[in-house]
């Protein structure tokens, strides 16, 4: 099982907290793909743009941040926890 | 000191002097930098540094709690200096009406933490150099109804730089006021928690969402 949880703009766009999902050795593209069939929300209009995170979004794996990783190629595992979220840039 | 009988009456004397003793910069003197500012003066902090180039524009009334109409055109840390002291005369505060950039070059005071309360990431991450081991840094964004806080320590968590790697997020957000005064409070409460050496946010992202009044805590792995 792969948790995914989304917060901030993620969350009211995706109208659900968290998502849980059956997989294990698939990239993180694949599992967001696998969360729009399961939602039928375009996530990757929110999270992609050509193949690339889209810069103000935040992807963590295991509390690791992709772009460290081997970004939307990085290798998910069940078990695995992802946190996405969009941070507040404000002050 | 009667000012602060309350605040002893719930952590005691000893932790009002380990406040008392303490110095804080406050790099950003907008939404987050007053309310932070405002509550450690009320805390009873010693000393605050404040450092924000810019005039008090009304469209910043709406969320920085310093400020009035009638200090429109004014200096920010200037105008913030003021207001503080009428708070706490007591209070010491030093100002810097420069840049972030121009940090590096300014002769500061001995700090035990600094406030992140800037409005984009190229500044914190500027501000983040200045960060020594036996120091914190922490971090606060909002946007929209939303915002999260971090605290960061050199050696002992990611920095600003590794956790959001590649940002870009357009500055002139939309912010409602609720959530600055909200996150500049957890902010402040954050920094004392750090000043008592019980930091609650190292290798944790507290994200906090209005719109239905959650609160998360997200583990940074360093």
């Amino acid at each position: 099982m792969i948790k995914i949880k989304f917060y901030s703009l993620l969350r009211t766009f995706i109208e659900q907290n968290e998502i849980d999902i059956i997989a294990d050795n698939t990239s993180i593209y694949n599992v967001i793909i696998k969360i729009e069939e399961l939602t039928n929300k375009d996530l990757r209009s929110e999270l992609v743009e050509d193949h690339e995170i889209i810069s103000g979004t935040i992807i963590l794996v295991n509390g690791r941040n992709i772009f460290h990783l081997d970004k939307l190629n990085t290798v998910i595992k069940d078990g695995d926890n992802i946190d996405i979220f969009p941070p507040g840039g404000g002050g | 000191m009667k000012m602060f009988s309350r605040n002893v009456k719930f952590w005691g004397d000893e932790k009002q002097k380990i406040i008392a003793d303490s110095s804080i910069l406050i790099a950003g003197v907008g939404g987050l930098g007053c309310t932070v500012a405002e509550v450690l003066t009320r805390a009873g902090i010693g000393k605050l540094v404040l450092i924000d180039k810019d005039a008090i524009e009304i469209s910043n009334l709406n969320r920085q709690i310093l400020f009035d109409q009638e200090d429109i055109g004014k200096s920010k840390v200037q105008t913030a200096k003021q207001k503080l002291q009428m708070i706490n005369p007591k209070l010491e505060i030093e100002i810097f009406q420069q840049d972030i950039s121009d940090l590096k070059d300014l002769h500061l005071p001995h700090l035990d933490g600094i406030a992140d309360c800037l409005d984009n990431f190229a500044s914190r991450f500027e501000l983040e150099k200045m960060v020594s081991e036996n120091q914190f840094l922490v971090h606060g964004g909002v946007q929209n109804d939303f915002g999260q806080i971090t605290t960061i320590i050199p050696n002992k968590t990611q920095s600003l730089k590794e956790i959001y790697p590649g940002i870009h997020i357009p500055v002139s957000v939309p912010i409602v006021p609720q959530i600055v005064i909200t996150i500049g409070s957890m902010m402040a409460q954050e920094i004392i928690n750090n000043l008592f050496s019980k930091s609650q946010l190292i290798n944790k992202m507290l994200i906090v969402e209005f719109s239905d009044f959650s609160m998360f805590k997200v583990k940074i792995e360093k």
